[in-house]
């Protein structure tokens, strides 16, 4: 096959066999200058940006865990060890774990109902996945209370049978389950769209199940996307302040998440222990970053 | 197996995709469906496979009505055009799967499916390839790995949706040949959908030609090219020439000239010609139907062509013709065009013809 290295045509790329050259045969693009600011200008904009990206996110994540060990490294473990912080990180991990396999099931199922199906109502569906992102936290909290409330709607009579949902477990996962939806859902959706519905097409003409063609085909093509959704549905869901605020009730030891338990503490005046628990979740922060980083290179390999 | 398709509509919305299709195919023939695109031939295809259901008429397989049977219970090899090859498995895998994903009492012991995707992948000269994944394959190697995974399964009937559509010419015309060869081998009843004349034309043992909807006509190749049913097939196979003429008293007239014509003619008044280019011979300006002005020469290989304006008042018809070796023209130069076989379709009521001479 000859090599052209200005233009290689469609059809060499159709016929291009990858097993047979590992060479690079990519077209060397001719590298164009696209800036054409001087120097100077670039270097205002490149310190703006920096300078931007320190003072507000590099520099208080540093002054959190300054702050946390202000006071020594025992007051940090008493901070944590605690009871009612190891009741507040309880609650977070439950929470966030309840929330997270719920909106996994639902996302997946939001995500296959839109791609893979045609169905009245569906523009509606794909309107109302975004709804959480833009509701203040605040407000959907606020709809849980007039919903389960004692005034609200189903407050009486699920009072009449004795059934506790708000300022308890449920009203938090409920709560945090609505300001997270969108993120497992907004993640497959593009992917799915993209894939098409041709290799389940497929693999039932191949005879197999519904289950088995999810299990075999969908699930391994979206499984990447649906870990990056996990993973940021899941960092949102162990932060939520608004919306578990307003359901929660504050009760210590029982119904306080890490963020609830966070501003107790910071508003007793216990800097030190409330920036020690922060420190937590700025970790969480972290390790969300990196994992990010990690799968959405997985995901553009993918794409490749 | 043969299938019968009984007066099949289908509709997505307000588009009419299918209108009353009926159909015969016979137990191991290689049918093609041949059609521009929007004729309906691709949603016939899937209507076959189960993978749409008719809004109206039957499917029959041996003739039992397959309207019960889905596309997994149909045990039908479907080749899809951009061959939706499992792109997380590997070829090996990808051939294995409809062996794999059978009931666990119908499933073959696994020596027995690695014995039998060897064979498969032998047959479609992949062998070397079985530990590659999909994205490291070309066009064409694709495409046979998809026709092993069809024919893993056995299936009653093979369908392949535009199967070589995406590769290039060269490799189009060696697979044509290689899907050819393995259908005499195996005598699975086949069909195929395309828009590419030339593929079908070549591969298949009959033609269906699919337009708005309907079929348009069913016949083999030769019959296809050779006694197009109507202008539709004549128009759409092979290269023609439309031009209007008028039925008067038993004469065809092309302006002023008659044109000598036999057969049953369509009643009087304005009708259409229909003829190849190749059926076209010089001949004297003065005296033939066709008349024209030679606007330039061009030579593609071995033969010469002319591109000619032919005399039509204020219209513009431009007709390619091949000039004879013996016979040289000049831009500028007058020529006379006598068609040898032509049609003669009535516009209004549609596939009335009369035999070429």
């Amino acid at each position: 096959m000859a090599l052209n290295e200005a233009k290689i045509s469609q059809e060499e790329l159709d016929e291009f066999d990858p097993g047979e050259i590992f060479a690079p045969r990519r077209v060397k693009s001719r590298v164009v200058r696209v800036s054409t600011e001087p120097f100077y200008v670039r270097l205002i904009i490149v310190v703006a940006a920096l300078g931007f990206l320190s003072l507000f996110i590099v520099l208080p994540l540093i002054a959190v865990f300054a702050q946390a060990f202000s006071k020594g490294f025992s007051t940090y473990v008493n901070a944590l060890t605690d009871p009612d912080a190891l009741s507040a990180i309880r609650l977070t991990l439950i929470v966030a774990f309840a929330s997270v396999t719920l909106n996994l099931f639902f996302g997946v199922a939001a995500a296959w109902a839109i791609t893979k199906y045609r169905f009245p109502g569906k523009t509606l569906l794909v309107t109302l996945i975004d709804l959480p992102f833009s509701v203040s936290p605040v407000v959907a909290g606020l709809l849980f209370v007039l919903l389960f409330g004692l005034q609200g709607l189903l407050g009486p009579w699920l009072a009449e049978h004795n059934i506790k949902i708000l300022f308890a477990l449920p009203a938090i996962i409920l709560a945090t389950m609505f300001v997270t939806f969108p993120f497992v859902a907004r993640e497959l959706i593009p992917l799915m769209q993209e894939q098409g519905t041709s290799e389940e097409e497929a693999a039932v003409s191949l005879g197999a199940s519904g289950w088995a063609t999810f299990v075999r085909v969908t699930l391994p093509n979206i499984k990447w996307a649906l870990l990056y959704g996990i993973l940021l549905c899941n960092a949102r869901a162990m932060g939520e302040f608004g919306a578990v605020s307003v359901v929660s009730g504050h009760i210590r030891g029982e119904t306080n998440t890490m963020p609830l338990h966070i501003e107790i503490l910071y508003n007793e005046y216990q800097f030190a222990a409330a920036f020690a628990v922060a420190s937590l979740l700025a970790m969480l922060a972290l390790v969300t970053l990196v994992l990010k980083t990690a799968l959405e290179r997985k995901l553009e390999r993918r794409s490749l | 197996m043969n299938i019968e398709i009984a007066a099949v509509s289908k509709r997505f919305g307000s588009f009419v995709a299918l209108r009353d299709v009926s159909l015969k195919i016979e137990s191991g023939e290689l049918l093609a469906l041949l059609g521009p695109s929007g004729s309906g031939k691709t949603t016939l295809l899937r209507i076959i496979a189960g993978l749409d259901f008719p809004d109206a008429g039957d499917v029959q397989f041996n003739g039992v009505s397959a309207a019960n049977l889905n596309v997994k219970t149909r045990h039908v090899g479907f080749v899809f055009q951009h061959y939706a090859l499992f792109r997380h498995m590997t070829v090996f895998e990808n051939v294995a799967f409809g062996l794999r994903v059978r009931p666990r009492k119908e499933r073959k012991p696994e020596e027995e499916i690695k014995k039998r995707v060897g064979r498969l992948l032998e047959f479609v000269q992949l062998s070397s390839l079985a530990d590659r994944y999909p994205d490291q394959l070309s066009g064409g190697q694709r495409q046979r790995v998809a026709l092993a995974r069809a024919l893993a399964i056995e299936p009653n009937v093979l369908l392949l949706d535009e199967p070589f559509g995406a590769l290039d010419a060269k490799v189009r015309k060696s697979l044509r040949r290689w899907l050819k060869a393995l259908h005499d081998e195996l005598h699975v009843t086949t069909i195929l959908v395309t828009h590419d004349q030339e593929e079908a034309l070549e591969v298949a043992n009959r033609v269906v030609v699919m337009g708005n909807s309907r079929i348009e006509q069913v016949g083999t190749p030769a019959e296809i090219y050779d006694e197009p049913a109507n202008s539709f097939v004549f128009d759409f196979i092979g290269e023609s020439v439309k031009l209007p003429v008028t039925v008067d008293s038993g004469t065809v007239w092309v302006g002023s000239r008659p044109l000598a014509a036999s057969g049953s003619l369509p009643k009087p008044g304005p009708a259409q010609l229909f003829v190849r280019p190749h059926d076209l011979t010089f001949s004297e300006a003065a005296t033939a139907p066709l008349q024209g002005a030679v606007r330039s020469v061009r030579r593609v290989g071995a033969a010469s062509f002319a591109d000619i304006r032919l005399d039509f008042g204020m219209e513009n018809h431009f007709v390619e013709a091949t000039i004879p070796a013996n016979n040289p023209v000049r831009p500028g130069d007058r020529v006379g065009l006598t068609p040898r076989r032509f049609r003669i379709f009535d516009p209004s009521t549609g596939p009335q013809a009369i035999p070429s001479l």
